[in-house]
């Protein structure tokens, strides 16, 4: 007989807690320091230039040996100089860094248990925020907006509805929910601070290639190789690449998600993942994933809803997609990764909203069920981690009827035979 | 708001640090540019005496 658990073995991806912080901060420290000596070097180009145009200006023609040795003395002084800066200006970041992690980790610790006490459903916000975005964010939301206006108006409802309707749904939207996002276009302005949040990105929160980031205090990041450049009447211009994208970084500066709670939750997450910031997303219990699948799906559906739901506040939609987290993650120990992540897509994203309200009392109470049935018997921790699989995935949780406990009778009498 | 909070201030901290070093470079090579001036200037008023008694 052929082993029921066979295809269910080995799928689970258990958090590994490794010790890369340090690993990390060196990469950090190593892409100071390559970028201090890039500045370093440009100076000394920019002196070079300098020289040659003075040399012009004045006629300087002729090749002197004791002028170029004068000159070279200067330029040694100097070099010196600029190194014992840069050599202080990394020792210092070393410092500031090292303490840091320090206290992060400390925070994250006695985050672990404080945050269990804030609650994190959405409060209904009356009205959008009055912001003034800088023009990047204007123009990116103005071009989001109408790119919102075109996919409504491809249902056939909403052919005739005119785009401003759309599209000041969509700017609202962001000004109520999500007013402190800023987009920045680093390859456009390299400032020391968006140099330094380019460090993090990379080297700390390992976004190697990402298109758009979020980052620290409400910022969409966006990285010009992943930028098309878009002809208009006006010349060239940034084209940034998706709608979707954007939702994806919005969903984590949805306002109660960077709340008190997220915030401790966001950094518990990064050191139990080992400062993996691109990985947490593909862990159902992390932070990261209740921003990328439960709040995106939460905007997703208020945003792209059909003539039915149009009407439906977000802060509906956004609770109920929580409270079905919530009862996802409640783990009891033995639930898989893989498990969480299909119940995520079948229960909750690949159903309209009131659907979700439909289901809801029968879903909740058949997890609580299965979870009480495997709590009971006295089995081996990956071997209810089987069952559960079974149980959630083949006997749907929308069904009243099910009846787990012989459910249960029967597939251990079978692995019973099959031992 | 902890954690943003400390966040904020160290990006603010490392901002400045870096800020400093930028700062620091422009000053010693605005030093750098002056004295090597100097030193052109120098030359080409020598030279243009040296010329001036060569006719």
């Amino acid at each position: 007989m052929k082993n029921p658990f066979k295809h269910l073995q080995n799928q689970d991806k258990s958090p590994k807690i490794e010790s890369t912080e340090n690993y990390n901060l060196e990469r950090l420290l190593e892409s100071a320091e390559k970028s201090a000596e890039i500045d370093l070097t440009n100076f000394e180009k920019w002196i070079e230039k300098f020289i040659l145009r003075q040399k012009k200006l004045l006629n300087i023609t002729k090749g002197d040996l004791e002028l170029e040795y004068e000159i070279y003395k200067i330029k040694g002084k100097y070099k010196s100089e600029k190194k014992k800066l840069k050599s202080s200006f990394l020792s210092r970041l070393k410092k500031i860094v090292k303490y840091t992690t320090g206290g992060i980790v400390a925070l994250a610790f006695t985050a672990h248990f404080v945050q269990k006490e804030y609650p994190d459903y959405l409060s209904k916000e009356k009205e959008p925020t009055k912001i003034e975005w800088n023009e990047p964010t204007q123009k990116e939301i103005k071009k989001l907006s109408h790119e919102y206006a075109l996919i409504m108006k491809s249902d056939s409802v909403f052919k005739e509805t005119p785009d401003s309707i759309f599209e000041n749904r969509f700017t609202n939207f962001v000004a109520t929910y999500g007013p402190n996002i800023e987009i920045v276009h680093p390859g456009d302005d390299m400032s020391a601070g968006n140099k330094v949040y380019d460090w993090i990105f990379r080297w700390v929160l390992r976004q190697p290639s990402g298109r758009a980031h979020e980052g620290i205090g409400g910022t969409l990041f966006y990285e010009e190789k992943d930028l098309k450049m878009k002809e208009d009447s006006s010349g060239y211009d940034f084209q940034t690449s998706s709608f979707d994208d954007f939702v994806t970084e919005l969903a984590h500066h949805i306002n109660n998600d960077w709340g008190i709670r997220r915030s401790f939750a966001y950094a518990y997450d990064l050191v139990r993942g080992g400062f993996k910031q691109n990985e947490m997303s593909e862990d159902p219990y992390s932070s990261e994933y209740q921003a990328d699948i439960i709040t995106k799906d939460a905007i997703i559906k208020y945003l792209i809803s059909d003539e039915n739901n149009l009407n439906v506040d977000f802060v509906d939609i956004y609770n109920v997609e929580y409270e079905y987290y919530r009862e996802l993650v409640k783990t009891r120990g033995y639930e898989k990764y893989a498990d969480i992540e299909e119940l995520s897509l079948r229960i909750l994203i690949g159903k309209k909203f009131d659907n979700l309200i439909k289901d809801k009392e029968i879903i909740f109470k058949n997890l609580e069920k299965i979870r009480d049935i495997l709590d009971g018997i006295n089995i081996d921790k990956n071997l209810k981690g089987d069952l559960f699989s079974i149980m959630v995935i083949y006997f749907p949780l929308e069904n009243s009827n099910n009846n787990y406990e012989s459910i249960l009778n029967q597939m251990i009498g079978t692995e019973k035979l099959r031992k | 708001m902890l954690f943003l909070g400390y966040m904020k201030k160290t990006v603010k901290q490392i901002i400045q640090l870096y800020t400093q070093y930028i700062e620091g470079l422009k000053r010693l090579s605005a030093k750098e540019r002056n004295e090597i001036s100097r030193v052109l200037l120098k030359y080409k008023k020598v030279e243009e005496k040296t010329y001036e008694k060569s006719i």
